[in-house]
């Protein structure tokens, strides 16, 4: 497209614009992903603080350091800001990123609405903050003792803070839908020439399945937090048994909700490990055709089995069979991915940098999450795992090396591109050993501690639960702050320097697609001629 | 950095400790305790199956895995094979592995599954004992229907309990052996969740509902569990302490219960009038059980969630302001009605509330004026 | 601020598909729980 139309102020066809506006105003793929991922990373540490808090309030029995209404609002904002703020808007930056440069497109296909889904985000970034801050002025009210599943009656009794988290959960849900509009639009029309569906990279497929994941769930949290509203301030009962309400209806919509989204944060991750382990093992992914047949099974399958958190609410016999076994069959898809996965690596010739290394990390601690998953599929087992210290290690187990460490894979593997400077290599693999051991030592002692019988959300514990308590609590030290030495690694390649080398635009030896074949780091405008796939 | 040594070494120093740490401290738990009946015991094997098979697949994938990255290393100088995913494996894996996978699942299912119908269903038999379980913010009420005896169980302070803190109780659950039980959960308030893993799965507490779960025990003994479902403040302090005794000592046990009840009920409806020491000190006892969890001993609460009582405008103004928020409670608030306590109770703990931490209004409600509150 | 990289044939297209996207969330959201239905109730309730 060299006959390219400007209008006026677009002087410098590839500079980018200078100061503030460059960023407020920004319809950049490239900056709008850049901001996506700094603000990922804002959240990503205020989280880890509130994780770090819990961690050091469990380190001995008795109440130390908080009180528990405060320790109860800690453990809400801590999935909050890790679920809403750091993993989704960190997997929305990588695709704001990435998505154009692999499919060949100048853009994304609705570049201002990509600002406004970003610029919603700080907006609701601040009313959950507020929603923590305000209980400490006169006049307050209570804290959020809920959960992030706010269940009612137990949100109904909270103070305003609640009515600052329903409307940030609302902002938070107008901005996800409006980004996965945009990316199934880019997906679908914006396309190089002969990239058919079935030539498209993993990760677009895996943000594709995603995207439309959002839209069909998204809207019914929103749904169910409206009502909560509703009962909380204008008198009517949807969930208050003594009105003719039920407290159960919310469970159902906020893990019809909640389930898939698991898979939300699992599926850019797992586009991303379908990246890093061909790349470093240096031969195509295996099975690109069933990774794609099992990612739509899984989002499918994923969509109706939400009751799985519910099992201890009373359903009938029927239900909880089905739910079961529909659960259960969820491995096949994700045995799939992984067999996938490990057949990648077989007979590969692998080299192990700092993103493969997470990538096998994932393989291994995916895993074996994924079969304490199968363990409380079981319904009869749940029952007594149900809201145990087990879950709290099983879905770490899934959702860290799941997601967070399949956005570090994806970090590493594309930091060279962005900035166009090597990170460095030992410090990254310094990164991973500290941040996986860390990892292991917290949340492996968890699941003792639930067999032996420990909820869940307390605040203080029986002696008899110490042991484990304090190793764990002494792992969530170190893994918390082994994000300091990536928040460095990052700065550190973002800056530049002689310390570091220069990245071609083929940062990878084995690297293959076509974001692999602009500068790194890439002009302002890429692909403006799309590329012709044969 | 040697990748090969650390992903040999780490899961083995872990199966190491874990090992190491188990038999060193026998009295801290890694799995769960021993099943106090057959409902239990089904449980515990079916967890045990299930862990057995995902312990085998995990070894099965961390083996092939540390197999591929010691061998298929460029530093060893291997080669690709860039034709791996077109041989025959590469073309039919997609459904070798899903019938594996499948049939795997099948076993755990189809074993699941007969466990499950005997655990969902609770036996239609006539002689099965109804224990109706309400939880209360933060304390358990066990209602035995059928022998007309209520306890109400709640969690002792550190003082009294000692090393047990936070898993005992002032009046235990106390059951019989070989007497299929059911139970029928409820709350009057917020969720909870009664779990006690010795006898049974658990099920959530939930307003305006009633779950079911059912039991029958085959062995004596004390078995501890608290609530599971997050339930506010003090969602920590919901122990639960199980008794289970012979049934002849649980027949003796429902007698002495009914005895004191008889002899409560009698000196609250007997007209006598009380006088302000009496009323005080019975009020004293009361008020630190029933309301100290949440407006404290010393009568200071924690605001902004439970306001004091010291000198607040309640305690200190018009007695029938009084009277009606401890009878029908306030609403949208942890502050429930306390109307199924007897005029005798009411009485008494307004009568301390109104005297206590320098509230001096000198007040002295009797039972009559209760009752006639009500 | 941008640079036109869509002729107004694609750009009709993008628009036209993003505002499907967005009657089917908002059809989840109004349809996937008995929002309006239980409003109404609420409503009937009050007028009664």
């Amino acid at each position: 497209m060299s006959t390219t139309t400007m209008t006026h102020d677009e002087a410098h066809h590839h500079g980018a614009p200078t100061g503030w506006k460059r960023w407020l105003y920004s319809t950049n793929h490239k900056d709008i992903g850049t901001l996506y991922l700094l603000f990922a990373l804002v959240m990503l540490f205020l989280g880890g603080a509130s994780a770090m808090m819990i961690r050091a309030e469990l380190f001995m029995p008795g109440i130390q350091l908080i009180d528990p209404d405060l320790y109860n609002n800690l453990v809400t904002n801590h999935a909050l800001l890790m679920i809403f703020g750091a993993v989704m808007p960190a997997a929305a930056g990588l695709a704001n990123w990435m998505i154009p440069l692999m499919i060949g497109a100048p853009d994304m296909a609705l570049p201002r609405m990509n600002n406004l889904s970003f610029w919603i985000l700080p907006a609701a970034a601040t009313m959950l903050i507020l929603s923590f801050v305000v209980p400490f002025f006169p006049g307050g009210g209570t804290q959020i003792n809920t959960g992030w599943t706010i269940y009612p009656p137990l949100s109904v009794q909270v103070g305003m803070s609640m009515d600052f988290l329903i409307f940030a959960i609302h902002l938070l849900g107008v901005s996800s839908v409006l980004a996965s509009i945009n990316i199934i639009v880019t997906l679908l029309n914006m396309r190089a020439p002969g990239m058919t569906l079935m030539k498209m990279p993993m990760f677009c497929w895996t943000w594709l399945v995603t995207a439309f994941l959002l839209i069909l769930v998204v809207p019914v949290l929103a749904g169910g937090v409206t009502m909560l509203l509703f009962d909380r301030h204008f008198g009517t009962s949807f969930f208050d048994a003594a009105g003719g309400g039920d407290p159960v209806l919310f469970q159902h919509l906020f893990w019809f909700f909640g389930h898939p989204e698991v898979y939300i944060l699992l599926l850019p991750s797992i586009g991303v490990l379908s990246h890093v382990i061909p790349t470093f093992a240096r031969k195509p992914l295996f099975g690109y055709r069933s990774m794609v047949g099992a990612m739509l099974a899984v989002a499918t399958i994923g969509m109706v089995v939400w009751a799985h958190h519910q099992y201890t609410i009373g359903m009938s016999l029927g239900a909880v069979t089905y739910f079961m076994v529909g659960t259960i069959l969820i491995s096949i898809p994700v045995g799939l991915m992984v067999f996938n996965f490990i057949a990648t690596m077989w007979r590969g010739a692998m080299t192990f940098e700092t993103p493969m290394l997470f990538a096998v990390g994932i393989i291994l601690m995916f895993t074996f999450g994924g079969l304490s998953g199968v363990m409380l599929a079981v319904v009869p087992a749940d029952m007594q795992y149900h809201d145990s210290m087990f879950v709290v290690a099983h879905f770490h187990y899934v959702l860290m090396p799941g997601a967070v460490f399949g956005l570090f894979a994806g970090v590493f593997y594309w930091l060279p591109k962005w900035t166009g400077n090597m990170y460095d290599e030992r410090l990254g693999k310094l990164f991973f050993w500290i941040n996986v051991i860390g990892f292991n030592i917290t949340f492996f002692p968890q699941h003792f501690l639930g067999l032996a019988g420990m909820p869940r959300r307390i605040i203080d514990y029986n002696v008899m639960f110490t042991e484990f308590n304090v190793l764990s609590s002494i792992g969530a030290m170190i893994f918390g702050l082994s994000h300091l030495l990536f928040l460095y690694i990052v700065i550190q390649t973002i800056r530049g320097g002689k310390s570091l080398k220069r990245s071609g635009a083929k940062s990878w030896e084995g690297a293959k697609g076509l974001e692999w074949e602009v500068d790194s780091p890439p002009a302002f405008h890429t692909w403006e001629t799309a590329p012709q796939i044969k | 950095m040697c990748f090969k040594c650390n992903y040999i070494i780490k899961p083995l120093l872990l199966i190491l400790g874990m090992v190491q740490l188990g038999t060193a401290h026998a009295e801290f738990g890694v799995n769960f305790p021993e099943p106090a009946g057959e409902l239990a015991q089904n449980i515990f094997d079916i967890h045990m199956l299930t862990m057995s098979i995902a312990t085998i697949l995990l070894i099965i994938v961390f083996a092939i895995v540390i197999y591929s990255i010691y061998y298929h290393r460029k530093s060893r100088g291997y080669q690709a094979d860039q034709n791996f995913h077109n041989t025959w494996f590469g073309h039919w894996s997609w459904v070798i592995v899903p019938v594996l996978v499948l049939g795997v699942d099948f076993t755990i299912a189809n074993n699941a599954n007969t466990v499950l119908k005997t655990v969902w269903e609770v036996p239609k038999e006539k002689d099965i004992m109804d224990l109706k379980v309400t939880g209360h913010q933060w304390w358990w009420e066990f209602d035995y229907l059928d022998h007309g005896v209520k306890v109400e169980s709640r969690a002792l302070t550190k003082e009294q309990s000692g090393d047990l803190y936070l898993r005992d109780v002032d009046n235990r659950l106390v059951l019989p052996t070989g007497k299929k039980i059911r139970f029928l959960h409820t709350s009057a308030d917020v969720n909870h969740a009664f779990w006690v893993p010795e006898l049974a799965f658990k099920k959530d507490a939930i307003p305006g509902y009633v779950t079911e779960t059912w039991i029958e025990l085959d062995r004596e003994g004390v078995f501890r569990g608290q609530c599971a479902e997050l339930c506010g403040t003090w969602h920590s302090r919901m122990p639960i302490v199980v008794e289970s005794v012979s049934p002849e000592r649980f027949a003796q046990w429902v007698d002495e219960q009914n005895a004191i009840k008889v002899a409560a009920a009698a000196e609250a409806s007997s007209s006598k009038t009380w006088s302000k020491d009496e009323l005080i000190a019975k009020g004293e006892e009361l008020y630190n059980t029933k309301c100290a969890a949440c407006h404290q001993i010393t009568g200071t609460g924690l605001p902004p969630a439970f306001p004091p009582l010291k000198g607040s405008a309640i305690a200190t103004g018009p007695i029938a302001g009084h009277l009606k928020i401890v009878l029908n409670g306030k609403e949208g608030t942890a502050m429930q009605s306390w109307s199924s306590l007897n005029d005798l109770e009411i009485a008494a703990i307004i009568t301390y509330e109104r005297n206590a931490w320098g509230n001096d209004t000198g007040d002295v409600i009797q039972p009559a004026d209760v009752k006639s509150a009500r | 601020m941008r640079i036109e990289t869509q002729n107004s044939e694609l750009r009709r297209k993008n628009i036209r598909l993003a505002w499907i996207l967005g009657g089917l969330a908002l059809f989840f959201m109004l349809t996937s729980f008995p929002f309006w239905m239980n409003l109404l109730n609420v409503a009937g309730n009050l007028s009664r």
